[in-house]
């Protein structure tokens, strides 16, 4: 007998449109880090390790760094702001959370350029909040409040909300809330029972989130560049500028295997992590 | 001592009205069965008074002292929750311990106490296991320690047993039973099931929409039934409201039912009445029979008693008999109806 | 009081999301042209002439073609995907669907980073079809996981009682698979197009020269002097975005879709 819907051979063409189309660049990115760059075209084959050995400079150093201590300060802080925010959200009445969760998922698929250009309105001097203070007469010389760290900072900040907020709504929604009730009948101060009870049970979510976002957060491109100053552009801007801006592909994609290999160390670690933890308990 | 009582306890939720004008006087070392179907407000009023909820209105006093005025926390209440609501991120021990944890007792002494409560709820040697490792009867006992470790003023459970299989759920009503007598702490128990209701409590609260129908023992209110509610509620009983009058039969749509000869007998009018099945016989039918006739829709065997159905034009009437004889009634068959009226209960209205 | 300051802080950071978008709703129907907020005198000038002129109606045209096909194809893979888990339970199954989460663990720069040299080597690259491709494969994880709520939801017994009646695989998936996931596909397929009309990076990568997209169309604007008619895009933007959430808020429960409902 024929089986007209046999799953191997339908799961041959997600299988392929993923390896050709997801993987297939991934290690052909690899391969192209290697390559040399051609002033005239795009790059000619090679085997050179001269695009790594670039990375090794003072310069893109200062970029590493900058970019490790942006993205995992966003992180952190983004993460700081939505799990008491989905804390107190799942357990407003139901017409209140459908406004959030259609706020967070406009916000979720709302442009970077179009966040990054609402806050350079917001933060302008001729039309934002310096304007604002300006005319109040808190601010006697309103000037504009980017680009700078700062207003990079809540560009993430904003960005990656949304995204965080929806990671925690459905376990911050399922949540067993007599286990809360439970710390309060046994004893535990109302203000207490979130340190002692809601956070420990939420500690590997947190942990997840924080490095979902600061990885997220590497790869950012429109905020440092509409919102951040030139000293504060993270190693994407630089890749971008270098694969596109001066056409040096090869040199692009090796600082993209760098990052690559970067992601996925921090990924497996808390892979390894969260593994060791579920067979201890 | 721990006197709990409950005044004009209202509660509504937007327009709902869970809870309308229950008072109830709960005494020491007592325990109390809040029974009654879902949405009839009895986890409400655990809820209450635990301090998880607060009361629309009414006033709850222990032992002389406004109850209302005190935080849940400060309550010193001991809960076993539904869910039971263990700490998954501490072990057995740890969760038994957790309460006097947070009231600042020393180390030592908490890790003993809580081991002494683990011997009593018979798990000596589980204090370092997860909670996930458990099984759900073990877990069940582990909430009751928790509870109790903290040496509750009022215990309080709500439904802790309906997610346990049946045999399981009768062992441990027995052994709380015997654990509540033991430290002789005032409990409150919420349950839907009357059997469960009947075996444990000294004294049930039925609770239907809201309001307090009958608080009595368990035989007050499985016997007398207060309501039609509480009569339907707590098992069969056939109830229906015959015509009395003195010195003749009881007439049920012009149909002779039975005939008082006790306290009934000088009845007249229209009254609501309970039989139990056991006070029922069947007869069968003759060309002189005159009284009420039913066709029998199913016959079955209860171990120690036969029970017959049978259906009256939109009427059921249930009957049972020591299964010590065979029935004499099959499917199908037709039977004359006699209620032994001196027993029926007279249910107010 | 605790109640207070829980509101008070929710408040703050729905103020701190929403409030950038007011400002651009305001600056978007100003007059004045230049960018000032509060503005002086309304108008609708900067929505006509965003809707009027070639420059902003062929990014806008190219934003939505490519956003209609990646939806397309990002939804019959995951579709396909979620099948074949759904039926295998594991080994294949799983490793299909864990290529499908792959992207969204990356950051966004390595997937453009690939993806352009991909299609240099290939020679599409500046072509909108390998804009389409590579939006439809990396934006897969949405659809894919949100149709896995719709399978998770589809009982066995369901399937079984179909066969029994007499259906073949074939009828049983499109008599009783299909419409049951259905409305997990249609959310599926519209948030992938949405996220794609919103997307700058990949589209700038792969074909950013040659092929316009809105966002791009902003960008170069932003960086060359601009004028209101880009608040009035953003805005168009966001309608379109919220307004196509709102459509799918009526047509599926988007809380238990999130997996908000406890039962």
């Amino acid at each position: 007998m024929k089986r007209a819907l046999d799953p191997h051979l339908i799961g041959l063409f997600p299988l392929a449109m993923m390896s050709v189309f997801f993987l297939a660049p991934l290690a052909f990115m690899v391969v192209v880090s290697f390559y040399e760059r051609d002033p005239l075209g795009f790059y000619n084959v090679a085997f050179v390790w001269d695009n790594y050995a670039k990375f090794f400079s003072s310069f893109y150093y200062t970029v590493s760094m900058r970019s490790l201590w942006s993205s995992s300060l966003g992180a952190i802080v983004v993460v700081l702001l939505a799990f008491p925010a989905m804390y107190i959200i799942v357990d407003m009445s139901r017409r209140w959370q459908l406004f959030w969760v259609i706020l967070l998922l406009s916000l979720m698929c709302l442009s970077e350029v179009i966040i990054g250009f609402a806050w350079l309105i917001l933060m302008s001097e001729s039309s934002g909040i310096p304007k604002f203070l300006g005319w109040i007469g808190l601010w006697e010389d309103p000037r504009s409040l980017s680009p700078s760290f700062g207003a990079m900072l809540i560009g993430f900040i904003t960005l990656g909300f949304s995204l965080v907020a929806l990671m925690f709504y459905p376990q911050m929604a399922q949540r067993d809330r007599s286990i809360e009730e439970a710390a309060l009948t046994l004893g535990t101060p109302p203000l207490r029972v979130f340190t002692k009870v809601v956070l420990p049970n939420f500690w590997s979510a947190i942990i997840s989130s924080v490095v979902t976002m600061f990885v997220y957060f590497l790869g950012v491109f429109v905020m440092p560049t509409m919102l951040g100053r030139p000293q504060d552009w993270n190693m994407t801007v630089i890749i971008t500028d270098k694969a596109v801006g001066d056409a040096n592909m090869p040199l692009g994609a090796a600082l993209s295997v760098i990052m690559l290999v970067f992601t996925l160390i921090i990924i497996g670690g808390l892979m390894l992590a969260s593994r060791k933890k579920g067979a201890a308990s | 001592m721990a006197q709990l009582s409950l005044q004009n306890i209202q509660k509504s939720f937007g327009s709902f009205q869970a809870l309308s004008d229950v008072s109830l006087d709960i005494a020491s070392g007592e325990f109390i069965c809040l029974l009654g179907g879902s949405g009839c407000g009895k986890t409400t009023l655990l809820r209450i008074i635990a301090g998880l909820e607060e009361q629309t209105s009414g006033q709850m006093m222990l032992d002389g002292d406004d109850l209302s005025a005190v935080q849940c926390h400060k309550r010193n209440v001991g809960m076993v929750f539904q869910s039971l609501a263990l700490f998954p991120h501490l072990n057995v021990g740890q969760n038994i311990a957790y309460g006097l944890e947070v009231r600042g007792v020393d180390k030592a002494k908490r890790l003993e106490r809580a081991r002494k409560l683990l011997d009593v709820v018979g798990l000596s040697g589980f204090f370092d296991r997860p909670v996930s490792a458990l099984s759900g009867g073990q877990r069940q006992r582990v909430a009751i320690a928790r509870a109790l470790a903290i040496e509750p003023t009022l215990f309080l459970m709500d439904e802790p047993f309906s997610a346990l299989d049946a045999g399981l759920r009768e062992h441990l009503q027995i052994e709380v039973k015997k654990l509540q007598r033991k430290l002789g702490v005032t409990t409150i128990f919420v349950t839907h099931d009357q059997n469960e209701a009947m075996s444990i409590a000294d004294r049930i609260v039925i609770l239907n929409e809201g309001r307090i129908e009958q608080a009595g023992t368990p035989t007050e209110v499985y016997a007398c039934p207060q309501t039609r509610f509480v009569a339907d509620f707590m098992g069969t009983n056939n109830i229906f409201s015959p015509e009395f009058t003195p010195g003749g039969p009881a007439l049920l749509d012009g149909t002779p039912v039975g005939t008082p000869t006790g306290d009934l007998k000088d009845f007249s009018g229209l009254y609501t009445i309970a039989v139990r099945p056991e006070y029922l016989s069947l007869k069968a039918v003759t060309d002189q029979t005159r009284g009420l006739v039913g066709t029998v829709g199913f016959v079955r065997h209860l171990g120690a008693s036969i029970e017959t159905e049978l259906s009256v034009a939109e009427r059921t009437f249930v009957h049972t008999m020591v299964s010590d004889r065979a029935p004499e009634f099959a499917v199908g068959d037709r039977a004359e109806i006699v209620c032994d009226l001196d027993h029926a209960w007279v249910i107010p209205s | 009081m605790s109640t207070l300051l829980k509101r008070l802080f929710v408040t703050a950071i729905a103020t701190g999301l929403i409030l950038p978008f007011l400002i651009v709703a305001g600056v978007s129907i100003s007059a004045e042209s230049n960018i000032s907020f509060p503005p002086q005198e309304l108008s609708a000038r900067w929505y006509t002439e965003l809707l009027t002129q070639r420059d902003w109606l062929i990014p806008i045209r190219n934003s939505l073609v490519i956003a209609a096909f990646a939806g397309l194809l990002a939804v019959s893979i995951a579709l396909a995907a979620n099948y074949v888990l759904w039926r295998l339970k594991s080994g294949f199954g799983k490793l299909v669907f864990a290529l499908g989460v792959g992207p969204f663990m990356l950051p966004p720069i390595i997937i453009a980073m690939g993806a352009s040299v991909f299609w240099a080597e290939m020679g599409w690259y500046g072509r909108a079809e390998a804009t389409v491709i590579s939006h439809g494969v990396f934006f897969v994880t949405l659809p894919l996981v949100i149709i896995a709520r719709g399978f998770a939801a589809l009982s066995g017994d369901v399937i079984e009682a179909s066969r029994t009646m007499g259906a073949t695989p074939w009828q049983t998936f499109v008599k009783v698979i299909f419409p049951l996931v259905l409305p997990y596909v249609i959310t599926g397929y519209a948030l992938v197009a949405i996220i794609s009309v919103n997307e700058y990076l990949i589209s700038y990568m792969v074909s950013g020269f040659a092929v316009e997209t809105l966002p791009i169309r902003i960008f170069n604007n932003l960086r060359y002097g601009y004028t209101p008619v880009v608040a009035s895009a953003a805005m168009g933007f966001a309608l379109l975005t919220i307004g196509v959430l709102l459509v799918l808020s009526t047509i599926t429960d988007l809380l238990k879709l999130l997996g908000a409902s406890r039962d």
